[in-house]
């Protein structure tokens, strides 16, 4: 049994199920004559049901299928930086606006180049200040695009 | 044509745009060099810059980025034998094998005078035959253009590596969430959980970059990048007459066939240079050469994948309808500026077409002097260790997904959908196709609902216009192909076996 294909394959109905549902309880779907704005999301629902069904349905029945676990396709890997480049990334929407793009650059890079790039702390500091500060100089003053400004107040 | 010529001629031979068409062409060699950012995070971060450039500036400035990244990616295809960007991962194979052998040089070489002859060879083919598709166009309808698309949905899915099936469901997932906004005929919202971030949909570019940008490096963090220490010595660029002789036909060849799947929806540089290097190694009188340094597994897919590039700008300008995920981001381009690609945009703005066709030319000339005697700048930028470059291109995306819409929703979308194309990665799902589907299921849902009060909710206007008929049939034979073909296979292992006993 391929488990990632059947995982991904029952992840797909699910979302298929579920647009579906929404779709038919909060959108008005209209006629072939006149098509509503639940029109079509609904096609698009039903075809991802049908679509994920065959999925997991070939998936069932194929025979000489190689037989793969979850866990293989992390086997090996360092999925740990993927989930601390997440978590830093998802701490950087939360306080963009309030620390400014300067400090929440800065700080980004920081944890980039010594948690994730093993640098030194001195070496991760040096290079992050230069980035953010050629980045800033390099998009607000010459490309002239708004960058939030935070706490330090440029 | 030749009144056409010379105003193209004298829009990009004014000042601002030469040097907007020389800044493309070298970021797109940058980006091209540089592994883990291709042309379409540069694309995405470069469009909220473009606000304050005129049209043509800022087309023709895109377009230099397209067809650069496909010069600069052999670069480290060749000396590093990691590709620069996708459409040139075949070069990996026959390119650093040659520079193993001391002949990065020539294989530099061959590589951007191929890429400048098919890049040439296609901009004439354009010219000569975008009159022509303009005026089948004008003669298309909502019922034409839902089929157009709905057959350009499928050729992705049938030409995408993964399995037809999944990549059925990534594209009808795409068309979903390009119904996320509001409703083009009612002015409803659908699916934007009050926020008014979606309240205009989706915005392909934090998407992109999310998808492409994020979800890519996110892998290569995964699997700890490491870099080939073997340091190329280059010498003469310039190829021999002997390797001039080896790759003649494969540059042909490579031009044609770049050019036909450049133009086909779903088609582009990238399945031409994986086309173009299979039928080299078919049709080679020695093809065991292959794999070990043979020159015409360099010159064909890099001459096939600049002739796609450029062929994939016919889709976008005649029809308006992009044919790849680049020519997706050049399409909001066009709209920031207020122009609609499409069958009108050569009598509206004449300017702005045929400036961008004769930007191509002088875009190639300059990109085959930046990729030859410059070839030294490129190798120095190929020092820059992943780890110092991995975080400019995550800094490079927050920025370029927060300047669309000075929204800091734009980031959260930014990293939901780079979670999205790492889990696609994983789970071999082709994100290409979820991008398109995103920007065409608008347009498929637009076009189908016209038709449909045109025709007063019958489906039969679909298949009693002969245009849309043809396409659609087309569109089934595709999604049919893959089960007759499986049957076959079934029905002649069967008489093989029986006829063993």
């Amino acid at each position: 049994m391929n488990r990632p294909e059947q995982v991904s394959g029952l992840v797909w109905l699910l979302v298929g199920i579920s647009i579906t549902a929404y779709t038919l309880f909060s959108l008005r779907i209209g006629s072939l004559r006149e098509p509503g704005p639940g029109f079509f999301p609904l096609v698009a629902g039903i075809a991802l049901t049908c679509l994920s069904s065959l999925q997991l349905l070939k998936t069932a029945l194929k025979k000489g299928m190689e037989k793969r676990t979850l866990a293989e396709l992390w086997h090996g890997s360092d999925w740990r930086k993927v989930c601390y480049i997440t978590a830093a990334l998802v701490m950087c929407f939360v306080v963009f606006k309030p620390a400014g793009f300067l400090l929440t650059t800065a700080c980004l890079v920081i944890f980039l180049l010594a948690v994730i790039g093993g640098k030194t702390w001195k070496y991760a500091i040096g290079v992050a200040v230069l980035m953010s500060a050629c980045s800033y100089a390099l998009f607000y003053y010459l490309l002239q695009v708004e960058l939030p400004m935070g706490i330090l107040g440029f | 044509m030749l009144d056409q010529i010379l105003l193209g001629t004298q829009v990009i031979l004014q000042p601002a745009n030469l040097l907007f068409c020389f800044i493309g062409a070298v970021i797109g060699t940058i980006v091209g060099v540089l592994p883990g950012i291709g042309p379409l995070g540069a694309l995405s971060i470069l469009l909220p810059a473009t606000f304050r450039m005129t049209p043509v500036e800022s087309i023709v400035m895109f377009a230099g980025v397209y067809y650069g990244a496909m010069y600069g990616g052999s670069t480290t295809s060749i000396l590093l034998n990691i590709p620069g960007e996708t459409a040139s991962i075949v070069t990996c194979i026959d390119g650093y094998r040659l520079a193993r052998k001391g002949r990065a040089g020539p294989a530099l070489g061959i590589s951007a005078m191929g890429s400048f002859i098919g890049g040439t060879v296609a901009i004439l083919l354009t010219m000569a035959l975008a009159i022509p598709i303009i005026n089948v166009a004008l003669k298309f309808s909502a019922p034409e253009y839902f089929s157009l698309m709905v057959l350009g949905i499928v050729l992705l899915t049938f030409l995408s590596s993964k399995s037809m099936t999944k990549s059925l469901i990534v594209a009808v997932f795409g068309i979903f969430l390009g119904t996320i906004g509001t409703d083009p005929v009612e002015g409803l919202t659908r699916f934007t959980f009050r926020t008014s971030t979606l309240l205009d949909g989706l915005n392909v570019v934090p998407v992109a970059m999310g998808l492409f940008g994020i979800g890519e490096l996110l892998t290569n963090i995964e699997r700890g990048m490491s870099v080939d220490v073997f340091e190329a010595k280059i010498g003469r660029v310039l190829p021999s007459l002997q390797d001039w002789a080896e790759s003649k036909w494969a540059i042909v060849r490579g031009t044609l066939l770049g050019f036909l799947l450049g133009v086909v929806p779903g088609g582009g540089s990238i399945l031409a240079s994986f086309v173009s290097y299979a039928v080299e190694k078919k049709v080679s009188k020695h093809p065991e050469r292959f794999g070990r340094g043979a020159i015409e597994g360099v010159a064909g897919p890099e001459t096939a994948n600049n002739a796609g590039a450029q062929a994939s700008f016919i889709p976008l300008l005649t029809f308006g309808i992009p044919s790849n995920v680049v020519t997706a981001i050049l399409l909001s381009a066009f709209m920031i500026h207020g122009l609609t690609p499409g069958p009108l945009l050569l009598k509206q703005n004449p300017d702005v077409f045929w400036g961008l066709i004769m930007s191509m030319y002088v875009g190639n000339i300059m990109l085959l002097v930046l990729n030859l005697p410059l070839i030294g700048i490129w190798v120095k930028v190929l020092k820059i260790p992943y780890v110092i470059l991995f975080p400019i291109i995550i800094l490079f995306c927050l920025i370029g997904a927060y300047s669309v819409n000075n929204d800091v929703n734009d980031i959260l979308i930014l990293i939901i959908f780079g979670l999205i194309g790492y889990l696609m990665k994983k789970f071999d799902y082709d994100a290409a196709i979820l991008v398109l589907a995103i920007v065409l299921g608008p347009m498929i849902e637009k076009a189908l609902r016209q038709a449909l009060i045109m025709y007063r909710g019958s489906f039969s206007v679909f298949v009693h216009r002969p245009i849309s008929l043809g396409l659609l049939l087309m569109a089934l034979a595709l999604m049919l192909y893959p089960v007759i073909a499986k049957r076959k296979d079934f029905s002649l292992a069967g008489k093989g076996s029986s006829e063993g006993v």
